[in-house]
């Protein structure tokens, strides 16, 4: 469990012609030009995007989530692990 | 004689009803005024005389009255021939599922009247029937839902591989999804009150429904194409918004359904794509433009533009832009003012000129 949830690989990376639209410091939304879809985000989800964005793996996120909101490990891996199980399940990920 | 004196070339479309269930013809329409402006005269045949695009001047240079869709061919054939005495048209763009096959066994004889048509032959019009399509798929190994005339709505659902919920739809138009007996039997007469026999079956697949539309060069091969997926539909199962999106896997699957057409012209296929196996399934093929094609020219690709140079043989653009994926549109009704003079003219005289 230490690399990955059940079904989730260690690293994830956003597939490449999403379009991540925001303004200033706001978290913005996600397009899926092969879905149609629009995808709102909050701050979190703007947070782990970023760090998606740079490289970072499901346990280097936990970490990350635990550092800058100051909760307990646990919770930081449930909230991950649900925010990379919805990428998932809306194929915003390359598997 | 107007083209002969203008060099305008004189495009004529049918399929001029804008109310509740639009016809394609207004769209069509829009997406070539929004492409030449006035270097075009466009006709609209229209078959009845209250037909809201009959007085769409923003749309439209003259309205001709013609017969309807189910009168004998001769009739249309005739009136046709005197429209073109009187202006001689360039291109005809049939709009209606419900004429096609007939245009397309007149289609030398219009040509020799100086008329062309950019549509498929009688035997592809026919194999794209909604209940010819299952048997059409598997012999090519494709997929397409079972889809079988409702004979007796009373004893249809008590055959052993049919259950609910389905689909149930006219042979012209209109689908509505029904979820016991007692709905099919009030919406199988409906659909009979609005387009007549016969009422046809079809298994439902559960997933996302995406609509391509193309322009098909003669032999095949498509020259431009649009997806979307349907997002907002109407209770006939119209879709009244709708997303452009740009994915492969559906344009894979939409150019596997359109190499095995064997068509040529405009076409709209309409496929759901099974969530339980992502396998792609060829509901309906619609033998002419779909009502939402008057959103194209935001897209960035005007299809009925490309129709209309494929079809006159003006030079096509060295390369054709994709569409932009995100557009999307929601339909809105538009209220026509009119003088019942024109209404007038046009019962009495069978045309309306609507740039005077």
């Amino acid at each position: 469990m230490e690399n990955g949830g059940f079904f989730l690989p260690p690293i994830m990376k956003l597939r490449s012609n999403l379009q991540w639209r925001r303004e200033g410091d706001a978290p913005g939304y996600l397009f899926d030009p092969r879905s149609g879809n629009v995808h709102g985000l909050n701050d979190t989800a703007a947070f782990l995007l970023t760090r998606i964005e740079a490289g970072d793996g499901r346990a280097a996120l936990i970490e990350a989530v635990v550092a800058e909101f100051d909760i307990f490990p646990l919770s930081a891996r449930t909230d991950v692990d649900a925010f990379l199980n919805i990428l998932q399940d809306h194929g915003l990920v390359d598997l | 004689m107007a083209s002969s004196t203008s060099k305008k070339p004189v495009v004529a479309v049918t399929g001029l009803e804008g109310r509740e269930n639009p016809y394609p013809g207004l769209s069509i329409a829009k997406a070539l005024r929004d492409a030449r402006g006035d270097a075009i005269k466009i006709i609209g045949l229209a078959y009845e005389p209250t037909l809201t695009g009959n007085f769409r001047d923003d749309l439209f240079d003259t309205v001709y009255l013609t017969p309807l869709p189910g009168d004998p061919a001769a009739t249309l054939m005739k009136r046709l021939r005197e429209i073109n005495k009187e202006c001689p048209i360039d291109l005809l763009i049939p709009a209606l599922d419900s004429e096609l096959a007939l245009f397309s066994l007149h289609r030398q004889e219009l040509s020799d009247m100086g008329i062309e048509m950019v549509i498929p032959s009688p035997e592809s019009v026919k194999n794209r029937y909604k209940q010819r399509l299952p048997h059409w798929a598997a012999e090519r190994g494709l997929h397409s839902p079972a889809t079988e005339v409702v004979t007796d709505p009373k004893t249809f659902w008590k055959q052993e591989d049919w259950d609910f919920p389905c689909w149930l739809k006219g042979s012209l138009a209109d689908a509505y999804r029904v979820k016991s007996q007692e709905e099919a039997e009030i919406v199988a007469k409906r659909i009979v009150d609005q387009w007549g026999y016969p009422v046809l079956a079809q298994k439902e697949v559960v997933g996302e429904e995406y609509d391509i539309c193309a322009v098909v060069r003669p032999g095949g091969d498509p020259l431009a194409m649009i997806t979307i997926r349907k997002t907002v539909l109407s209770a006939a199962g119209k879709a009244i918004g709708a997303v452009v999106v740009d994915d492969p896997e559906a344009e894979a699957a939409g150019l596997k359904f359109l190499a095995e057409l064997d068509w040529e012209g405009p076409l709209e296929l309409e496929m759901m794509r099974e969530h339980s196996s992502g396998r792609y399934h060829l509901v309906e093929v619609n033998a002419r433009f779909p009502a939402w094609i008057g959103m194209c020219p935001g897209t960035g690709l005007n299809l009925p533009d490309l129709l209309v140079r494929l079809g006159l043989g003006e030079d096509l653009p060295e390369t054709i832009a994709s569409p932009t994926a995100g557009t999307m549109f929601l339909r809105s009704t538009h209220t026509k003012l009119g003088r019942v003079t024109d209404l007038g003219d046009l019962l009495a005289n069978g045309k309306l000129e609507l740039q005077k």
